[in-house]
């Protein structure tokens, strides 16, 4: 089963540091924990949790081993059981600087 | 300074050879075109020290210079630039701090002081509005900066007085001292504390009774109010900065597998976690600071845990409350943590402290040590030479050297030149991992290819503040970019510096930029100034700044060789993690940065562009 890492602002509102979530693809991961905390985190995994469209919240960043699904498959991004994935809420608005 | 407000219109200029202070105006013109701060002290500098100058000399000038919201109720209205040729870099150095000292200077107000020559002994600067004056401080020599600034508001009778100074590591020319104000807040890069030192100028304590004058209060109120709502709502300003501070990244970069460790042989650390802000939060922070006017307040107070006060045990102030202390900000954590193999926090905790009070740059130190250890466990330099074993993880060896640099006692003599100076004097220069003599901060450009290029390429040697395209790159803002990749990364490094540069002008800082835009601060900057100017004039202000300071470190000796990556980030690839195989390919991105700079292929800014930006 894939291990799910949990940061910051994520950690808090699983209010567990790591998790192991039976998923085949990211979405269906981010489906599954969606269903665990439906309140406080389905509405930071997702823009509208109630809509069927499944556009992942703008501050979400979704890691697969370490590389942003950004730049793998998005949402359909494929995992296998010893992946890890990492998510993280960034939530910064700024162009450019920091 | 009739028409331009924002400003006081004030500079003072203080030569220290002959004891001398005068109050001068401001040249607005200056002002105009370089919008303040890092701009106008850049300016100055340029007309006035010879590149080719020995930073130490008298020759030199250590300016220190607010920007126009410096001191202003715009949020994060706190900084000020210290600038000067650096000792660590040979190059024109900007080193940036909060805090309160700085719109205190401008309630007294002054926009600038300028520092030249030399004292005979040891004085500070004593300013209270229209009083100022150099005062011996013989009797200050060879305290650190917490007991410089409790002497010095017990002695002056104005307790609510503002105190830079520096500590023994200033005192002493340790290459990266640094100027600390209210104990916490520091100038810290590139060794602007040493020219202070060589100065034998210790402390400026500052109160003002004024105000800082707006053209339009409230279209200032306006345009702070939008911006202040910007903050707000982006939740790294609104939640993330005060519950984490910057410490938040430590997990965040190790999880991208871009977390140099033991001086960059790798690039993750296994106990990234025991070192984090999540762990500093749960176990150590007692809350949040904010610096003046600031409504994001990323600023940490912790203590030493329970377990670790015997041995690291910390003293900041008379009441010493539970051994508070402050920080440690996220570069610090990682240098005085991650790149010497450190997990202990409490002993980084001590480090960082010692940093503070007696005034250096734990970025440069930590790196430094950290290439010390390297050279010990390859067998280079001995138990002999150090005095003490010097494995990667030593945490005890971490403090007691701390302790020795501050006063280049023993090893600590050596690890005061920073690590270019002493892998060259031990024959393994590879062992430096910096760029122009300024040790990298926490980001492997490796894995992160713009940051690579964005070191190579600042002014001020190695840095993340000049070119953070981790935003990009990595928090994904304003869109994802692949931090694998090269193309694109000359335009992106270009913006970042370019704007990064301009928010350093105004005397904000430069945090603001995670939650608000160009076109949130430039009106403010227009309220505040009356001076009509464009979003794109401000970024163009930045672009125009960047040039100058390049074109200064030309003079002062600086050419294109010098804009590279140590043989470790371009040839050693990545050892393990999510980013394994990497290495920097700075050779594909750095022809592409000189052509969209405008620059010959030679890193040198054409005649074309001077003139396009008005500086010839
Ligand atoms: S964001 Fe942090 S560093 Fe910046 S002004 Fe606020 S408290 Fe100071």
């Amino acid at each position: 089963m894939p291990t799910v890492r949990l940061f910051a602002g994520m950690r808090e509102k699983m209010e567990t540091r790591e998790i192991a979530i039976p998923a085949r693809d990211v979405r269906g991961l981010l489906d599954d924990l969606a269903l665990r905390k439906a309140g406080a985190l389905a509405s930071v995994l997702f823009d509208d949790p109630a809509s069927e469209a499944r556009v992942p919240h703008q501050d979400l960043r979704v890691l697969v081993n370490g590389r942003s699904t950004s730049f793998l498959d998005g949402l359909d991004t494929a995992l296998d059981d010893d992946d890890t994935v990492t998510l993280m809420l960034h939530g910064a608005r700024g162009y450019p600087g920091g | 300074m009739a028409d331009l407000k924002g400003w006081t219109g004030n500079i003072l200029r203080v030569n220290l050879s002959a004891g001398s202070v005068v109050k001068e105006p401001l040249n607005e013109e200056w002002a105009r075109q370089y919008v303040g701060g890092r701009g106008v002290a850049a300016r100055y500098l340029s007309e006035e020290v010879d590149p080719e100058v020995d930073p130490l000399a008298p020759e030199n000038s250590l300016i220190f210079a607010t920007g126009p919201l410096t001191g202003t109720n715009a949020s994060c209205g706190s900084r000020y630039m210290v600038v000067t040729k650096g000792p660590l870099t040979g190059a024109m150095t900007t080193s940036n701090s909060g805090g309160m000292w700085a719109p205190e200077l401008k309630f007294a107000g002054y926009d600038m002081i300028i520092f030249e020559g030399k004292s005979e002994r040891p004085v500070y600067l004593w300013i209270l509005d229209d009083e100022v004056e150099l005062r011996p401080a013989e009797h200050l020599w060879g305290k650190g900066v917490f007991d410089t600034e409790d002497l010095l508001k017990r002695e002056t009778g104005v307790p609510d007085c503002r105190v830079a100074a520096i500590g023994p590591a200033g005192e002493n020319q340790v290459l990266f001292a640094a100027i600390v104000n209210e104990k916490f807040r520091a100038a810290g890069r590139s060794g602007v504390g040493a020219v202070m030192g060589s100065k034998n100028l210790k402390a400026i304590a500052v109160r003002g009774t004024g105000a800082v004058e707006v053209d339009d209060p409230v279209a200032m109120m306006r345009a702070q109010w939008a911006m202040k709502q910007d903050l707000t709502e982006a939740p790294l300003t609104s939640e993330g900065l005060p519950a984490y501070g910057t410490l938040a990244l430590m997990n965040v970069i190790n999880e991208h597998g871009a977390l140099p460790t033991n001086n960059y042989q790798l690039a993750q650390f296994e106990n990234a976690e025991k070192i984090s802000g999540e762990e500093l939060a749960e176990t150590r922070l007692a809350t949040n600071k904010a610096c003046f006017a600031c409504t994001i307040a990323c600023g940490r107070v912790s203590r030493i845990s329970d377990e670790g006060v015997g041995r690291y045990a910390v003293t900041t102030s008379a009441r010493n409350w539970k051994h508070a202390t402050e920080g440690p900000e996220y570069e610090n954590a990682w240098s005085l943590g991650a790149d010497c193999g450190i997990d202990d926090f409490d002993a980084i905790l001590k480090s960082n402290t010692l940093c503070n009070d007696y005034g250096m740059d734990p970025i440069s130190l930590g790196a430094t040590i950290a290439a010390a250890m390297e050279l010990y466990e390859k067998g280079t330099i001995s138990e002999e030479q150090t005095g003490l074993p010097l494995g990667f993880g030593n945490a005890d060896a971490l403090v007691a050297l701390t302790e020795q640099t501050a006063f280049r006692r023993g090893f600590g003599d050596e690890i005061a030149e920073g690590s270019k100076r002493m892998g060259e004097k031990f024959g393994d220069p590879d062992v430096f991992m910096g760029v122009k003599g300024q040790e990298f901060p926490a980001y492997d450009p490796r894995a992160i290819q713009g940051m690579g290029l964005g070191y190579a390429t600042s002014n001020r040697g190695a840095c993340h503040l000049r070119a953070y395209t981790v935003s990009a790159e990595i928090v994904g803002i304003p869109e994802p970019v692949d931090p694998r990749a090269t193309e694109g990364k000359a335009e992106l490094a270009i913006a970042f510096q370019n704007i990064s540069t301009a928010v350093d002008a105004t005397g904000l800082c430069i945090f603001l930029t995670f939650g608000t835009s160009i076109e949130s601060i430039r009106p403010i900057l227009t309220a505040a100034t009356g001076a009509a100017m464009s979003d794109a004039d401000l970024v163009t202000a930045g672009e125009r700044i960047w040039n100058l300071e390049r074109l200064w470190n030309n003079r002062a000796g600086l050419t294109s060789a010098d804009d590279t990556l140590p043989k470790r980030m371009l040839n050693e690839p990545i050892p393990a993690g999510p980013a394994q195989g990497e290495v920097n390919k700075l050779g594909e991105m750095l022809p592409e940065y000189y052509r969209a700079r405008g620059w010959s292929e030679d890193g040198r800014p054409l005649d074309a562009k001077l003139a396009e930006l008005g500086i010839i």
